[in-house]
């Protein structure tokens, strides 16, 4: 049965059916193969949809895209361009710290790519950068955005392994900034070989000036999280409190959105939360058909059969994550490995938490792997710059993530 | 042919409208049920149903939302394999494609009236609420799916009609 399952998920996915409907079909076909009531369709997408803490996604998305609506990326972007721009190649150094704020208020790595991208790269433009290479590094650094919480996939994933939401967020931080040291590293290195310019000089003055100017802004995070980690607020709650507060400040504070404009970034952010909703619909018959025929753990004993070695086994699991984020975006990659692996990584005795870190980082950096490279397509319609060419420049980039992705793999900076 | 296809566009684009604002209505009411939960929790006594409501609004706007984001083409789909075929093979799997969901939609919408007739007497736990009204919102979105899959369907096979049109 697996192997018709497979086999027939990734036929239809290549016809370029959704892959929510590929999913849903391939699973059709194992039931009726075995003359099972199909009422189990309806029933399972109800069951897949019908869940309080899936609330967060949507109210996750639409915070984040109601705030950079509202120009709060650009305030970020000038707040961070204070404190770190006098330094040689400055402009990359805020591309890289402006992703990973707004990475502590959006939970999707192509919505902070855009956010961040859209104000700097014409900056970036001006100041003699090289564009592909500004475009690069700004949707190298919008992969953060999924791993700084709050994040959309560890949301999932906290769904489909049944662990704590807040324990995968509060675990996010350090690898999440070590992905920005090292792009900030790789940035300082590119711009002393190709002499990029520095900004104004350091003030505090400055510094001070655009807190102000950024400070509710950056309020949204301590909001968000200190309400999470206090126990005060459920992930979903949180997620309701910031979109509430993401309304106020940008209908009273900034007031850079009217109400024609509230209604299409909630129904577009409807729209983007429908897309993850609807793979997890069509995925809670996958994983009905997965169990029923006890599939993950049969691959659990071929994995196993080959070798005990939890590292060896831990690369493979890389690989495999890394060559889906080659093919495939975040979400549905994430929905069909995640209860594949599953049993294997309970079996080696690796925590959850941590291999869940580990899986979003992973596919997260799938986002800048073409040719399914969302962030990088992001990049490319706000520069023109041709997918060619930012492949190009992302190339060393991606060699250092995956090297912060090893890193976190096989040293577990967690607590528990 | 051309004034089915017509027709079939405008019922499609009008059925989206309407499915746009429900989708506003139902993401909007669970901003607000949730903060209201959230301030009863806090300085009153907590509702016993806010939370069963939310979880049927979010099923309900996960669906409409479905049909609206099939609409605009924005359900996440590998095409860079398809691009790469020429025009005449990519037809084939585009329709190849439309008939596999088609199957899928009619049989979701099949066994959810079964499952319909079947809920009859359940009710929810906190708020007494019949099952199959919250069941409903299955059949209606995917027959709205079979809308827009139609249309889809005819604008791949004849993409001139649509444009005099």
């Amino acid at each position: 049965m697996g192997w018709i399952l497979f086999i027939s998920l990734f036929g239809l996915i290549l016809t370029g059916m959704p892959i929510a409907l590929a999913i849903g079909f391939s699973s059709l076909i194992i039931l009726s193969m075995n003359d099972l009531n199909l009422v189990l369709l309806p029933q399972r997408m109800f069951v897949g949809t019908d869940s309080f803490p899936m609330i967060a996604i949507p109210f996750f998305i639409l915070a984040g895209d109601l705030l950079a609506k509202g120009n709060v990326s650009k305030r970020l972007v000038d707040f961070a361009d204070a404190c770190i721009g006098w330094i040689r190649g400055g402009l990359a150094l805020v591309a890289v710290l402006g992703s990973m704020f707004f990475a502590a208020i959006s939970g999707s790595s192509a919505a902070t790519t855009a956010a961040i991208g859209t104000p700097l790269i014409p900056e970036m433009k001006k100041k003699g950068y090289d564009v592909p290479f500004a475009a690069a590094l700004i949707a190298a650094s919008g992969t953060i955005g999924v791993i700084i919480p709050p994040s959309v996939p560890m949301i999932l994933y906290a769904i489909i392994a049944d662990v704590s939401v807040a324990k995968l967020f509060l675990n996010g931080f350090l690898p999440g900034v070590l992905m920005g040291g090292i792009l900030m590293i790789y940035s300082v290195y590119v711009a002393k070989k190709k002499n990029y310019p520095m900004g104004g000089r350091f003030s505090l003055k400055n510094i001070l000036h655009h807190l102000k100017i950024a400070f509710f802004g950056l309020l949204t995070p301590i909001i968000i999280l200190g309400g999470i980690f206090s126990g005060f607020f459920t992930p979903s709650e949180s997620a309701v409190i910031a979109v509430d507060y993401a309304i106020f400040v940008a209908l009273f504070i900034y007031r850079d959105i009217n109400l024609k404009q509230l209604y299409s970034v909630i129904v577009n952010s409807g729209i983007t939360m429908a897309m993850i909703m609807f793979l997890i619909a069509t995925s809670k018959i996958f994983s009905w058909v997965l169990a029923n025929w006890s599939i993950p753990s049969e691959i659990a004993n071929a994995v196993l059969s080959i070798t005990e070695n939890p590292l060896l086994i831990l690369l493979l699991i890389n690989v495999v994550i890394l060559v889906a984020g080659i093919f495939m975006e975040t979400a549905s990659a994430l929905i069909i490995l995640t209860p594949v692996f599953l049993p294997v990584v309970e079996h080696l005795g690796i925590n959850l938490i941590h291999f869940g870190i580990v899986i979003v980082m992973g596919l997260a950096i799938g986002m800048i792997t073409p040719p399914v490279a969302i962030n990088l397509y992001v990049a490319s319609s706000i520069t023109g710059e041709s997918l060619e060419r930012l492949s190009r420049q992302i190339f060393p980039m991606l060699l250092l993530l995956i090297s912060v992705l090893l890193l976190t793999s096989y040293v577990p900076l967690l607590f528990y | 042919m051309s004034s089915i296809q017509h027709f079939l566009q405008v019922i499609s684009d009008r059925v989206d409208t309407l499915f746009r604002f429900a989708l506003f209505i139902t993401l909007s009411s669970m901003i607000v049920l949730i903060t209201a939960q959230i301030i009863f929790r806090v300085f009153f006594t907590a509702l016993s149903w806010s939370e069963e409501l939310s979880r049927y609004l979010l099923v309900w706007s996960s669906f409409i939302g479905t049909t609206v984001a099939f609409k605009k083409g924005a359900h996440i789909a590998v095409t860079f394999l398809v691009d790469l075929l020429p025009a005449k093979i990519k037809k084939m799997m585009q329709t190849l494609s439309c008939i596999l969901m088609a199957i899928f939609f009619g049989i979701t919408i099949w066994y959810s009236i079964y499952l319909f007739n079947m809920q009859s007497f359940q009710v929810s736990p906190a708020m007494g609420l019949k099952m199959r009204y919250v069941y409903m919102i299955i059949p209606i979105s995917f027959s709205v799916l079979c809308i827009h899959l139609l249309n889809q369907f005819l604008t791949i096979w004849f993409p001139a009609a649509n444009k005099e049109a």
